[in-house]
């Protein structure tokens, strides 16, 4: 669904017009899973998160800015409720969010070649910004705002992303 | 879009849409609906309830105690992050502002233009050859060449503390006579401008920071340009231009000194992808520009292309002795 559309569904369900989630919802939770798959790398866990982040969507939705890109709020409850999972999962008080490989994904995408190799060769911050971008669509100041990183960082590590993938995949592409 | 990102966006959203995640809209909405449901409770009156009878003589007596602790300690100064711990992106503004100063004189060490002053008044020995005024010249610059190709990953530098100045909520120690002020985080707010105050001593310079971002397929431009004033028409400017396309990272820094609207001094410093170059223009007393090209150290030696009249000649420099090696001979500037 496009940007446009989410933000029509939005002012509907903003004004109490709950037919309209079952279409948002669908238009826009896989990237909600896919970005708290990215932090606790299990499938199960990451669908009980799909289900708390819409749920504080729900709870939060007077004080959502309609002119704002609605993708980029659900991202940054998803992924604050996936570093409060990974949290208590690790029970360690502070997160350590730069941990690169240290995460144990689940089997679950392995049937999905381009999400696995990813996921394999970047540490999860550039995979988490390269899901955002490619996936969520959303744009580098956005994605900063929601890390709490600089924006040129995010430019960085996207770039740098891109050029690990590029070679790990030359030789494979047609 | 470049092809590389057209097929990994397409691939990567085709291998999304066939993700099957197990998660019922209509569950989610029924959830929500019984948290929404008020709950019956029995109406206790307030002066029965336990939290006044427990809490109210606590909550007194720790005003009390508050009021009476800040009165004889004084509270450790924290102020309110500018960005997360860790974040550098403010401590490089600051860094900039603090050294651009600092290099052209009217800091702690105008490491150069004093040099050239003692020159001009003939207070030392004239300067030796161009390569030993290349050497000093690229030894009194490397560590903040070394500092600004570490964009954003190298840790903060200052700490924030309380600011004591209304018009600007934040505020980072730059040193024990130097405070930086801003007026809103760099981060939060879709401002492209920043303003604030830079307070050395007594003095205080005010500074604009705006920040420009473009991005096309594949591309990303950032302009980042600071100016600080030191009076209606003598200014530091400082730009940063970041380019990344396609993996490759091009950056260009300049710190220029503006005097009565005229160009002064100027350090510009580019990197692309592993090639790196320096010069260095200082009109005040001598006219004087030089031009490195160099990589990376190489078993902790750096190989620089250095330019002199007869095109680039090669010269090595150890960062960890601080010394430098050109036709065969050796020269420390901290020896001068």
């Amino acid at each position: 669904m496009e940007r446009e559309s989410l933000t029509h569904c939005l002012k509907a369900l903003q004004s109490g017009d709950m037919d309209a989630f079952p279409s948002f919802f669908e238009a826009t939770k896989k990237s909600v899973f896919l970005s708290s798959y990215a932090i606790l790398g299990k499938k199960e866990e990451a669908e009980d998160i799909v289900n708390e982040t819409y749920l504080k969507f729900l709870q939060s939705l007077p004080t959502v800015d309609p002119k704002k890109n609605v993708m980029a709020y659900l991202t940054a409850i998803s992924r604050n409720e996936s570093l409060n999972a990974l949290a208590k999962r690790q029970k360690v008080g502070e997160l350590e969010e730069e941990d690169s490989r240290l995460l144990c994904y689940d089997d679950y995408l392995s049937e999905f070649s381009l999400f696995d190799r990813a996921k394999d060769v970047l540490p999860r911050d550039e995979f988490e910004i390269l899901l955002m971008v490619m996936v969520d669509d959303l744009k580098h100041r956005e994605i900063a705002k929601i890390l709490h990183k600089p924006l040129g960082t995010v430019s960085f590590k996207y770039a740098k992303a891109i050029k690990t993938l590029r070679k790990e995949l030359s030789h494979e592409r047609l | 879009m470049k092809d590389f990102e057209r097929y990994l966006k397409d691939e990567m959203r085709k291998e999304a849409s066939r993700i099957n995640v197990k998660a019922d809209s209509g569950e989610i909405l029924r959830e929500f609906r019984m948290k929404q449901a008020p709950i019956q409770e029995e109406k206790t009156p307030w002066y029965r309830r336990k939290w006044f009878l427990i809490g109210a003589p606590l909550a007194t007596g720790a005003a009390l105690a508050g009021i009476l602790l800040g009165v004889l300690i004084k509270p450790e100064s924290s102020g309110p992050s500018l960005l997360p711990a860790g974040n550098a992106l403010l401590s490089k503004v600051c860094y900039e502002l603090y050294s651009g100063m600092s290099y052209f004189g009217r800091g702690e060490d105008g490491t150069l233009v004093r040099k050239a002053r003692k020159q001009a008044k003939g207070d030392e020995a004239p300067l030796p050859n161009e390569f030993k005024e290349m050497a000093d010249s690229f030894y009194a610059y490397y560590p903040m060449i070394e500092n600004v190709e570490a964009f954003g990953e190298s840790p903060s530098f200052y700490a924030p503390i309380a600011s004591d100045d209304p018009a600007y909520p934040y505020c980072l120690k730059l040193s024990d006579s130097s405070l930086c002020y801003f007026g809103e985080s760099l981060l939060e707010g879709d401002s492209e401008s920043v303003s604030g105050l830079l307070k050395k001593g007594k003095e205080s310079y005010p500074f604009e920071i705006t920040t420009e971002e473009e991005t096309e397929e594949g591309e990303t431009e950032i302009e980042k340009t600071v100016k600080l004033f030191y009076s209606d028409s003598d200014f530091l400017l400082i730009e940063k231009e970041m380019e990344m396309e396609q993996g490759e990272t091009e950056l260009g820094y300049s710190i220029s000194e503006i005097e009565g609207g005229r160009l002064k001094n100027r350090i510009e410093f580019e990197l692309e992808g592993e090639e790196r170059s320096f010069s260095i223009e200082l009109e005040d007393f001598s006219k004087k520009e030089f031009e490195y090209k160099f990589g990376k150290p190489v078993d902790g030696i750096l190989k620089m292309a250095f330019e002199g009249e007869d095109g680039y000649e090669p010269v090595f420099f150890s960062p960890s002795e601080k010394s430098f090696t050109f036709l065969g001979e050796n020269y420390d500037p901290q020896r001068k």
